[in-house]
C-alpha cells in the first residue's frame, strides 16, 4: 500500500495542480481566445519596438540604443517561442518519444534555436550578397529549405516509430535512471547510447535547418538600413531568447516523460513497453506533424510575398 | 492487455496535440485605416482601405517597388506596385469581408489602387465594393480586413479616428472598431444562411478588427 502511494504521489500532485489551475481559469471565465490575443498583442508590441529601435539606430548608434535593440530582440525571440509554433511541437514531441536525458533535451532545444538563427544569417548574407540573389529569390530558397526540413521531420518520425516497434530491447545499461550520465566515456558507450546520440544529431539537423522567418525579416531590414552588424547581433539575441523558452518546454516535457515512466514503472518489462509505446506514439505524431506542415508549406504562396 | 490500450491512448493524444500546434504566427503587421463610403442614398457602397506596412515587410518589398533600381521610390513606381499587389490579393477576396445583416459577403470588386513610400514604409490604399449597397439604418453593416493565414496581422491602431465614414450625410454616421466581434453565433448563422459564400475561416479572423457602421 505504501509503495503504491509513494509511486503515485508525484504524478498525482502534478495532476491535481494542473487540474486545479485549469478549472480555476475556466471558472474565472478566462477565454482561451483572449489569452491568445493577449500574447499576440505582446508580440506585436515588441515587433514595433524592435523595428523602431533598428530604424533609430540608423541616425547614429549609442550603447543604450544597441542594448535596447538587443534586449527587445531577446524578448521578441522568447515571446516568439511562446504559443503555437512548429519548432516547439517538433522538439517536444521528439523529447516525449525519444529523449530520456533532460540535459540532452535542453541542449537540443538550445542548439536548434541557435542554428535556426545561423541558417537565416547564412541564407541572407550568402544568397543575397555572394550569389547576388534578389530578396524574393532568397525567400523562395528559404521556403524550399523549410519544405525539406518538414520532410526530414517525417523521416525522423518514421525512424523513431520504427525503432520503438522493431528495435532491440535496450539492455539495463541504457536505463537513464540507473546509469550515471557523467561516467559514460566514449569507450564505455553502449549500443543504445550510441543510437540515442545519433538520433539526437538527426533531430538537431532536422529542426535546426529550418531558418527562422522572423530572423530573415530582421536581416532584410538590417541590409536595407545599412546596419548589417546590428541585424546579425539582434538575430543572435532573438535566437537566445527562443532557445531559453524552448529549453524550458523541452525540460518540462522530458521530466514529464521520466515521471510517467517511473510512475508506471516497477517491473523492467513494463518500463520497456512504456518506452516503446512512447517512441511509437511520438514517432507517429512527428510523421503527422511533418506531413501537415509540408502540406501547409506547399499550398498557394501568400499573395503579398 | 493494458499496454495495448495505453499505446493507443498515447498515439491518439499525440496526434490530437500535433494537430492543434501546427499553426503559424504573424511576422508582418499592417497599421490600417478604413473609411466606409456612402452613396447618394445614404447606403454603404464601398470601403476604402489604407494599409501602412511595417518596416520589415517594406524592406523586403522595396526591391520589387524600386523598378528602375535608382535607390529612390517615386509615386509612379509605388502606384505600379499597388496595381500589381491589388491584382495579387484579388484571389483572396482582397483580404476583406462584409457582414451584412449577419451574412458573410465577399467584396464585389476593388479599384483605385494607390501606392506610396512614406518614411521607409510602404503604403497601399484601395477601395472594395459591396456586392450590393446596404443601408445601415435598415440592416447591420459591418466589415473586416484580415489575412486568414495570419502571416500578416492587420489592425486599426488604437487611436480613435482610424475608421471613419465618408460621403453624403456622413455626419449622421459612425464607424466603431471592435474586437472579438462578430460573436460566434453570428458567424455560425452566417455560414448556415449563406452557403454560396466562402466560409469565413482561418486563424487571422480570430484576431481581426470588426468595424460596424451605424447611422442615425
Amino acid at each position: 500500500m505504501t509503495t503504491l502511494v509513494r509511486r503515485w504521489r508525484a504524478p498525482l500532485v502534478l495532476a491535481l495542480l494542473f487540474g486545479g489551475l485549469a478549472s480555476a481559469l475556466w471558472a474565472s471565465g478566462v477565454d482561451p481566445d483572449a489569452v491568445a490575443r493577449w500574447l499576440q498583442d505582446g508580440r506585436l508590441a515588441l515587433q514595433h519596438r524592435l523595428s523602431d529601435a533598428m530604424a533609430g539606430a540608423r541616425n547614429g548608434m549609442d550603447i543604450a540604443g544597441v542594448l535596447g535593440a538587443l534586449t527587445t530582440g531577446f524578448g521578441y525571440g522568447a515571446l516568439h517561442a511562446v504559443g503555437p509554433g512548429h519548432g516547439k511541437a517538433v522538439v517536444s514531441t521528439y523529447v516525449l518519444g525519444a529523449e530520456r536525458r533532460m540535459w540532452r533535451a535542453v541542449a537540443l532545444a538550445v542548439a536548434s534555436a541557435l542554428i535556426q538563427g545561423l541558417v537565416a544569417v547564412v541564407l541572407i548574407l550568402g544568397a543575397a550578397e555572394l550569389l547576388g540573389m534578389t530578396r524574393r529569390a532568397t525567400f523562395e530558397a528559404a521556403a524550399w529549405v523549410e519544405r525539406g526540413s518538414y520532410l526530414l521531420v517525417v523521416a525522423l518520425g518514421l525512424w523513431i516509430a520504427g525503432r520503438g516497434l522493431f528495435g532491440r530491447t535496450p539492455s539495463h545499461d541504457d536505463c537513464a535512471v540507473c546509469a550515471p550520465v557523467g561516467r559514460l566515456s566514449s569507450f564505455s558507450v553502449t549500443g543504445g547510447e550510441l543510437r540515442d546520440r545519433r538520433t539526437w544529431w538527426a533531430a538537431l539537423a532536422t529542426i535546426g535547418i529550418r531558418p527562422c522567418s522572423g530572423a530573415l525579416l530582421v536581416l532584410v531590414l538590417g541590409e536595407s538600413l545599412g546596419l548589417r552588424g546590428l541585424a546579425v547581433a539582434v538575430v543572435a539575441a532573438m535566437s537566445l531568447g527562443t532557445a531559453l523558452a524552448v529549453a524550458g518546454l523541452a525540460g518540462a516535457v522530458s521530466s514529464l516523460r521520466e515521471t510517467l515512466v517511473r510512475a508506471v514503472g516497477g517491473s523492467e518489462e513494463r518500463v520497456q513497453v512504456l518506452r516503446r509505446g512512447l517512441s511509437v506514439a511520438a514517432g507517429l505524431g512527428l510523421v503527422a506533424l511533418g506531413a501537415t506542415l509540408l502540406v501547409a508549406a506547399s499550398g498557394p504562396k501568400h499573395p503579398l510575398l | 492487455m493494458w499496454h495495448g490500450r495505453l499505446v493507443g491512448l498515447l498515439v491518439g493524444l499525440s496526434l490530437a496535440a500535433t494537430a492543434g500546434t501546427a499553426v503559424a504566427h504573424p511576422h508582418v503587421w499592417i497599421d490600417m485605416r478604413t473609411a466606409a463610403q456612402l452613396d447618394p442614398r445614404g447606403r454603404v457602397a464601398a470601403v476604402r482601405i489604407e494599409w501602412l506596412f511595417d518596416r520589415f515587410y517594406s524592406a523586403y518589398a522595396r526591391e520589387d517597388v524600386d523598378t528602375d533600381r535608382n535607390g529612390g521610390i517615386s509615386d509612379a513606381e509605388a502606384d505600379r506596385w499597388a496595381a500589381t499587389a491589388l491584382g495579387n490579393i484579388a484571389k483572396v477576396g482582397y483580404f476583406a469581408e462584409f457582414l451584412i445583416d449577419g451574412m458573410s459577403q465577399q467584396p464585389g470588386g476593388a479599384s483605385q489602387p494607390v501606392g506610396r513610400w512614406r518614411d521607409d514604409r510602404l503604403f497601399l490604399s484601395f477601395v472594395v465594393r459591396l456586392p450590393t449597397p446596404a443601408d445601415p439604418r435598415k440592416v447591420t453593416v459591418g466589415y473586416l480586413s484580415y489575412d486568414p493565414d495570419f502571416y500578416i496581422d492587420i489592425r486599426h491602431p488604437d487611436a480613435s479616428g482610424s475608421a471613419t465614414v465618408e460621403g453624403p450625410g456622413h455626419e449622421a454616421c459612425v464607424a466603431e472598431v471592435g474586437r472579438s466581434e462578430p460573436s460566434p453565433e453570428v458567424v455560425a448563422s452566417a455560414a448556415a444562411l449563406d452557403k454560396d459564400a466562402t466560409a469565413p475561416s482561418g486563424l487571422g479572423r480570430l484576431f481581426a478588427d470588426y468595424v460596424r457602421v451605424t447611422c442615425r
